[in-house]
């Protein structure tokens, strides 16, 4: 997959979810509960599930979500005391010991992934498993799911799966009105299952 | 067949009431201070009973304010970072240091304006308006710059906020005018200059409820017909969950009843006038609350 890294190499980290593969078994989130011990009530990551149609046309969409570590991040713009930060491979980071809990980064996140950290009374969200990213593994997600419809790898370099996908198969991102430049790029995005985003909510 | 959310994550509301209340109390703060000035820093006379209760009440309200900023931040022992880990492009870096000068300007004033220093009161005065102005604008700025929330990025909102600021100080000032009135003469009737004064400050009055209700007006009809998001967050004040509190309350009770009483000389007698300025206060609280609440109320995915 590419994720071993060299010091003088520049790394974009990216991530890619082929929704035709996802089953919706939410392995993902569980994995990435235990790995980040994520507090209850609060997840770096999810799977979205919404219906279309009636019995027997009918079709359920898995949309897992977790932060696009985006290109230009909002919430490092607006965060006061800089302790929202982006890591030259792109991976945005909040320092725990900076973060004062003012929670504007997560009222100007598009993608709602950041959550109040209900026991430190800070901001968090995903990270993309950095810890393990330097230790050369992969994100716990992207290694737990059991169709290997997350992909991770590095942007930067054309040989990696990721780089593969992304210049050869038609990719969606979510809201890429906001000019933000997500990182995690979608095969078979539903734009219905993304705007659906209420219980009972009529379209 | 309409599509069914089946699940997702609840999300939790970032801003909620402890935000409305500080940008209320700054509201009444830059307001109060506006009218405070009038006197010392624009010469107009008839406003001299205004400038020391002004400048109390602009002192007192933005001592209260930040208490809400404490209680909403989750490290309220960590807010010394604001000063010197500083992201000039955040607006609530401006905001930190706003909040540092605009109460020492408030006591510097406020000292002249005791000491019946004119010369000292019309310069302090004249440099706190853009201090005072920008204290309360720049909480407009933090809500314009999340870009995602379509009911708050408007670039409408900082003036919305300065409109709706001087609006509710304004209403405050009447009724303390009429409160100190009747407390330094120990009975329920106002003197002929309280009622000269008070009936100035109405005139006023009125046509700041005229300018919040056209800048309203233009944001409502604008995202109306933006059509998408925008339309779906402005139709929740008008015919959604929030459509009691914003049509009823807000703009009913808070800004056209206050208006037709104040706008009509036979309805502006001193007990309608107070309180008229009691619903604009009440109005300009219930805007706060329904801006920042209603702003989050639309999960984005």
């Amino acid at each position: 997959m590419g994720t071993e890294r060299t010091p003088e190499k520049v790394v974009r980290w990216a991530m890619v979810i082929d929704l035709r593969r996802c089953i919706g078994c939410h392995s993902c989130s569980v994995a990435c509960k235990l790995e980040n011990r994520v507090p209850l009530g609060v997840f770096r990551t999810w799977v979205k599930i919404v219906e279309k149609g009636t019995y027997p046309g009918l079709r359920r969409f898995h949309v897992p979500m977790n932060c696009n570590n985006c290109q230009r991040p909002v919430c490092v713009e607006v965060c006061p005391v800089k302790a929202t930060y982006q890591r030259p491979d792109g991976i945005v980071l909040v320092d725990p010991h900076r973060c004062i809990g003012c929670q504007y980064c997560k009222a100007a996140c598009p993608y709602e992934v950041r959550y109040k950290d209900p026991l430190r009374h800070i901001i968090s969200k995903c990270f993309w498993c950095h810890h393990r990213l330097d230790a050369g593994l992969e994100p716990a997600c992207v290694e737990a799911c059991p169709t290997g419809a997350r992909m991770f790898g590095d942007r930067a370099d054309p040989q990696s799966a990721v780089s593969r996908v992304l210049a050869t198969e038609a990719t969606q991102v979510l809201h890429p009105e906001h000019g933000t430049g997500p990182q995690v790029y979608y095969l078979g995005l539903d734009e219905t299952a993304v705007a659906t985003s209420r219980i009972g909510e009529a379209l | 067949m309409s599509p069914t959310l089946l699940y997702t994550v609840p999300h939790h509301a970032s801003f909620g009431v402890p935000i409305a209340l500080y940008i209320f109390f700054t509201g009444l703060s830059a307001g109060s201070f506006l009218l405070s000035t009038l006197s010392y820093g624009f010469g107009m006379d008839r406003y001299r009973a205004l400038s020391l209760p002004g400048i109390v009440t602009a002192f007192v309200m933005l001592a209260v304010a930040p208490i809400f900023l404490l209680v909403h931040v989750g490290q309220p022992l960590r807010v010394w970072h604001l000063f010197f880990f500083l992201n000039p492009r955040s607006p609530i870096t401006w905001g930190s240091f706003l909040l540092l000068l605009y109460p020492v300007l408030c006591l510097l004033y406020g000292y002249a304006t005791v000491q019946g220093d004119v010369r000292a009161a019309r310069g302090l005065g004249l440099a706190g308006i853009p201090l005072a102005i920008s204290v309360h604008a720049y909480t407009g700025f933090i809500l314009s710059f999340c870009a995602c929330r379509p009911l708050w990025h408007t670039a409408l909102m900082p003036v919305l906020f300065l409109v709706s600021a001087v609006a509710s100080g304004t209403a405050l000032m009447i009724l303390l005018s009429a409160a100190l009135e009747c407390t330094r003469a120990r009975r329920i009737a106002l003197g002929v200059e309280t009622k000269r004064t008070i009936d100035s400050l109405a005139v006023i009055l009125a046509w700041v409820l005229v300018v919040d209700i056209v800048l309203t007006a233009c944001e409502v009809l604008t995202g109306l017909a933006a059509g998408g998001h925008k339309a779906e967050a402005v139709r929740l004040l008008l015919d959604g969950p929030f459509r009691l509190a914003f049509l009823g309350g807000e703009m009913v009770l808070g800004k056209f009843v206050p208006l037709a009483v104040l706008a009509v000389p036979r309805f502006r007698t001193a007990g309608a006038v107070l309180a008229a300025s009691a619903l604009v206060v009440a109005g300009i609280l219930l805007m706060r609350l329904d801006i920042v609440v209603a702003g989050e109320y639309i999960p984005l995915l």
